[in-house]
């Protein structure tokens, strides 16, 4: 692959993230032409084009023709709606003469080089990485990892290539299609965002290549399978084969508990695992408060419920009536739940995002 | 103090009053003595030819019954090290009138005899006087006890109490006391102590379950508001969920991997007002007067005031010289560092002139002054680098452009020169190999970040001073050699000291033959407790051990220097005025083995070479440099590739062997302190010949 353009999705709370991920990328891939796509607006007093200067272009969801764009965004939290731009953004960016797109979620930072990943889409068209490629023998393991799989999708799409080719452009559109429908964390209707789609795709496309190189996108979900270790001349080895990428998911939260499971005696990982809380801690962008997402509030500033959004996604007369529902005024989807629902609007919403 | 006291004493009770069990044991009465607690005196005894045998302990003070209790509780420890089910465990309890009656007004020299019973017959099958240990143990329970009497302060409801019971399983009394010193005057059972209470306030049961760490990882535990250990009994370890945070000490360890910079932030700044450039003259005039050269000596600290390897041999240095009538000037950072002080720092240095304190000064006024001197004089002049952290590079080189020295020498003490780690540690957890500054392994490091910097500044140091390069050992020289990228004028090895065969017998060398087969085996630990050095390695060699009655533990270290009570702790000092001072009580204490655990590629080991002096083996792994290089050179002890085979080492019978083999057939070397710059012959030719 000569032309490699590789993206990312995310909020301003996560720059950090994506800062790492596209230092480490610069690092490994210094021809690799870096997009972010970012689902949100940029806090007054941040100078966000020195913030973004580490990739090479900068998106926004504006820009990559979606329609109706604010009444389709409300139906999302932060994590669905960084997740529901995955495939517009993808076909996009295949609209060039790049000969290969590749994604990474923000919370993943590269290692060595993935030539020898990508080198698989000289005969194939799409390249996924499953969660796990070894299966577990205890039930403990067994559920935290398989079944999980089984929830949330066999397939990771924190990493996902694409050849600019027809099936290639073909996946990204209907991936596209697909998440404008539902890109929702809603396992119980069999929908986990844009990934529980993709265990489709072997199905619908050919040529997709499954990854299983146990360098690519290690995380506490395969780690059970995967040994860590060092090499005299310094590399990075997982089972033997270089580290790729690792994908460093819910760092500072749950993903601290289930890593350090995991890793068990293996603390090698717990190396890995504290380099990148160091790294995202020195960055410190200065001017993004806590928590912040632009999309994250009525635009008189009060926080939106979760129930708020599952609501106007679940009639199609409110996302007919409503264009704006960020709006406050009087004919505004707001004053709709103020008057119609008003428990919605103090309903707390579960769980919650927690920025660094 | 009083409840460290008691603690301390209860460890080394605990399972060293009878011999522990051990999986293999067949036959014999074994038993342990666990805790003299508010619940009474706890402890086990088995019959090994006969597990099920029905055992009764009775306790005397003097010929008085304190009390009895039948060996018929379970304990699922000793079911597992057996794999039978066992019921072994006694509680002799008391209450408020046998405390006020046996205990109160209880002397140290009371009698304490225990005798265990045939329960069914009554026969006496043991019994053993105690009147050290225990008595002690009453005196102090009863001094903080006897004013009150037992009361349990709940009543639990039938749910408790069976709850309380599958606790009390798995719950251990001894590890509890010994971790709780505030729970020791409790008036109350220890495992209702920590139904109740205890795990809120974030104790633990027994060793090896973290309460913290499981109501942390399981938050389904934590919001229903169960006892966790008991949730892990009954379900959590069934579902495979964790009784601790995995990973142990290397957990702990990257954990607590600083930057050097970070690491250095707190470390004290000696106080003194500066000299003025007269006094500091006249100092250096005295010294220059008459001597037939002079040596400027660079090392991380001031070697006449800090305790270890490095400073003594600087001191046996500077001795040295001054048989040659070399001047001897001393330059140590004030402000201690692990890395080198930053480009703009004024670099106030702390001066040594011929061994003793001369003042502080700042580098620059130390180089004026000099350069003043030395303009005419015409001896030789030789330049000494020990360690250049807490220097930075730029005065150093401005100091050579004042002393224009004869001859530059850099020591490989340790790997400075190619990393600020200077132990190649790789986040102070395993040895790196010093791989390219660029590699993966280096991103991710504590000590990676600024070793690019780092290594820029080094060549810079060796680009203009054209060192020779002196290595204590030559393991170091090839991996100084293979990963160094820095110009040098030569390399070569020169020991700090060799071990030479003798002769003859000589007692501080050698052993008894009547005592090879005595037991237990002495394994010791010389030093400062760090991960360095292998303690941590050490210390769970100990915790897995130390109840094996094959085995006794010993940590040689400097007074206060922290240590475990499962240790014996041997005062250590070694001195320039009594060098052999840890030789000297390796050997009284009939070490048999040095556990030298260091995971890095130990430069020389001082303590190796004393070891083996004293008539000690040595155990250390594969990547301990110089160390493994020593044992391999001289078949004195064993090289292991990891923890697991050291565990083998002793958990079966090779340990014992071995210590049998070497008392049989000790060895006999003398240990000679041979090597510093001033013993490097052919530096001095050319001087003389210049």
């Amino acid at each position: 692959m000569t032309k490699v353009r590789c993206f990312t999705s995310f909020t301003f709370s996560y720059l950090t993230r994506a800062t790492v991920l596209a230092r480490t990328l610069r690092k490994a891939h210094p021809d690799w032409e870096l997009w972010a796509m970012i689902v949100d607006m940029p806090p007054s007093g941040l100078d966000a084009s020195e913030s973004l200067a580490v990739f090479d272009r900068v998106l926004f969801p504006e820009q990559v023709g979606f329609e109706r764009l604010h009444a389709w965004l409300f139906k999302h939290d932060i994590v669905e709606a960084c997740t529901a731009v995955k495939g517009r953004s993808l076909s996009f960016l295949l609209e060039s003469d790049a000969d290969a797109v590749v994604y990474f979620d923000p919370d993943i930072a590269v290692f060595h080089s993935l030539d020898t990943v990508l080198e698989k889409l000289d005969d194939h068209s799409v390249i996924l990485t499953p969660h796990q490629v070894a299966p577990n023998t205890t039930v403990g393991h067994i559920r935290d990892n398989e079944m999980a799989s089984l929830k949330y999708g066999v397939y990771n799409l924190g990493f996902c290539a694409v050849r600019n080719d027809e099936t290639g452009r073909a996946f990204a559109d209907w991936w596209a299609r697909s998440l404008q429908i539902a890109c929702y964390d809603e396992v119980h209707n069999g929908i986990f965002t844009d990934q529980k789609w993709c265990d489709l795709v072997p199905a619908f496309f050919p040529r997709v290549w499954i990854e299983r190189d146990p360098g690519c996108n290690v995380a506490s979900w395969n780690l059970s399978t995967r040994h860590i270790s060092y090499s005299e001349n310094g590399n990075i080895l997982v089972n033997g084969s270089l580290l790729k990428f690792y994908h460093f998911t819910k760092i500072n939260s749950a993903g601290d508990l289930m890593t350090e499971k995991y890793a068990g005696d293996n603390v090698e990982v717990m190396e890995i695992w504290n380099w990148y809380k160091r790294a995202i801690t020195e960055i410190r962008v200065a001017g993004i408060p806590s928590g912040y997402w632009h999309y994250g509030h009525f635009d008189n500033g009060e926080k939106i419920p979760k129930a708020a959004r599952v609501l106007f996604r679940s009639r199609d007369d409110l996302y007919a009536a409503f264009d704006n529902p960020f709006a406050t005024d009087d004919n505004s989807y707001y004053n709709w739940l103020l008057h119609q629902h008003p428990a919605v609007l103090t309903t707390p919403s579960e769980g919650g995002f927690k920025a660094v | 103090m009083r409840n460290q006291a008691f603690r301390n004493l209860f460890r080394r009770l605990g399972n060293r009053v009878y011999p522990s069990i051990r999986p293999g044991a067949r036959q014999g009465l074994y038993g342990c003595l666990e805790n003299v607690g508010p619940a009474g005196i706890r402890g086990w005894l088995l019959d090994c030819a006969a597990c099920d045998a029905h055992l009764k302990v009775d306790v005397y003070l003097d010929d008085h019954l304190l009390g009895s209790g039948y060996a018929d509780r379970p304990r699922p420890d000793l079911s597992q090290t057996l794999g039978l089910p066992i019921a072994c465990e006694f509680l002799i309890p008391w209450d408020g009138t046998t405390l006020s009656q046996h205990l109160n007004g209880l002397e140290q020299n009371t009698k304490l005899q225990i005798r265990a019973l045939a329960a069914d017959s009554g026969q006496e099958l043991h019994a053993i006087d105690d009147v050290v240990r225990t008595v002690q143990q009453l005196l102090d329970y009863a001094k903080d006890n006897a004013a009150t009497s037992i009361a349990h302060a709940s009543i639990d409801t039938e749910e408790d109490e069976a709850r309380i019971a599958t606790i009390r399983t798995e719950f251990s009394e001894s590890y509890y006391l010994s971790q709780n010193a505030d729970v020791v005057a409790a008036d109350i059972d220890l495992v209702k102590h920590y139904y109740h209470r205890g795990w809120r306030e974030g104790r633990n049961p027994n060793k090896t379950f973290d309460t913290r760490y499981y109501l942390e990882a399981n938050e389904d535990v934590h919001r229903a508001g169960l006892n966790p250990f008991w949730h892990y009994l009954v379900a959590g370890r069934k579902e495979e969920r964790l009784a601790r945070r995995p990973g142990g000490y290397r957990r702990r360890i990257i954990d607590a991997a600083r930057s050097p910079e970070e690491r250095a932030k707190h470390y004290v700044v000696p106080a003194g007002d500066l000299l003025d450039g007269r006094s500091l003259a006249d100092r250096i005039d005295a010294a220059l007067a008459g001597a037939a050269g002079l040596v400027i000596s660079l090392s991380h600290d001031c070697y006449i005031r800090v305790i270890g390897g490095t400073q003594i041999f600087i001191a046996d240095e500077q001795r040295r010289f001054a048989e040659r009538k070399y001047a001897y000037i001393h330059l140590s950072p004030r402000r201690a560092r692990l890395d080198l002080a930053p480009i703009d720092d004024a670099c106030e240095v702390q001066i040594v002139i011929d061994g003793e304190f001369t003042g502080f000064a700042t580098i620059e006024t130390f180089i004026t002054v000099l350069g003043d001197r030395l303009t005419e004089i015409n001896t030789p002049r030789m330049f000494i680098v020990h360690s250049v952290l807490g220097f930075n590079e730029e005065r150093i080189v401005n100091l050579r452009t004042a002393l224009l020295p004869t001859r530059s020498v850099f020591w490989l003490h340790d790997y400075t020169s190619l990393c600020e780690g200077f132990n190649l540690l790789r986040d102070d957890l395993a040895f790196c190999h010093a791989p390219p500054p660029g590699s993966m392994a280096c991103r991710i490091c504590v000590y990676g970040a600024g070793r690019a910097r780092h290594l820029d500044r080094m060549r810079r140091l060796f680009e203009e001073y054209d060192f020779d390069v002196l290595s204590p050992s030559a393991s170091t020289l090839d991996l100084w050699s293979q990963r160094t990228a820095l110009p040098f004028a030569s390399a070569a090895v020169h020991p700090h000291s060799h071990l030479t065969c003798q002769t003859a017998e000589a007692p501080t060398t050698t052993r008894r033959h009547a005592d090879a087969d005595r037991l237990p085996v002495r394994i010791g630990f010389v030093g400062f407790p760090s991960p360095g050095k292998g303690w941590p390695i050490f210390s769970a060699l100990v915790d897995d051990f130390h109840a094996d009655p094959r085995y006794a533990f010993l940590h040689f270290a400097a007074r206060d220097v922290s240590s475990i009570p499962e240790c014996e702790f041997v005062v250590t000092e070694s001195k320039p005025d009594d060098r052999d001072a840890t030789l000297r009580l390796l050997h009284e204490h009939r070490i048999d083995f040095l556990a030298m655990m260091s995971p890095w590629p130990e430069t020389f080991s001082f303590v190796a070479h004393e070891a083996i002096a004293a008539g000690c083996r040595l155990l250390c792994f594969s990547d301990s440099g110089n160390v493994a290089a020593l044992v391999r050179r001289t078949g004195l002890g064993t090289v292991f590739d990891d923890t697991a085979a050291m565990r083998s080492f002793f958990a079966g019978d090779e340990a014992v062997a071995v210590a049998r083999e070497a008392r049989a057939h000790p060895h006999r070397f003398h240990l000679i302190h041979s090597g510093t710059t001033a013993t490097v012959k052919h530096f001095f030719q050319e001087h003389s010949s210049t």
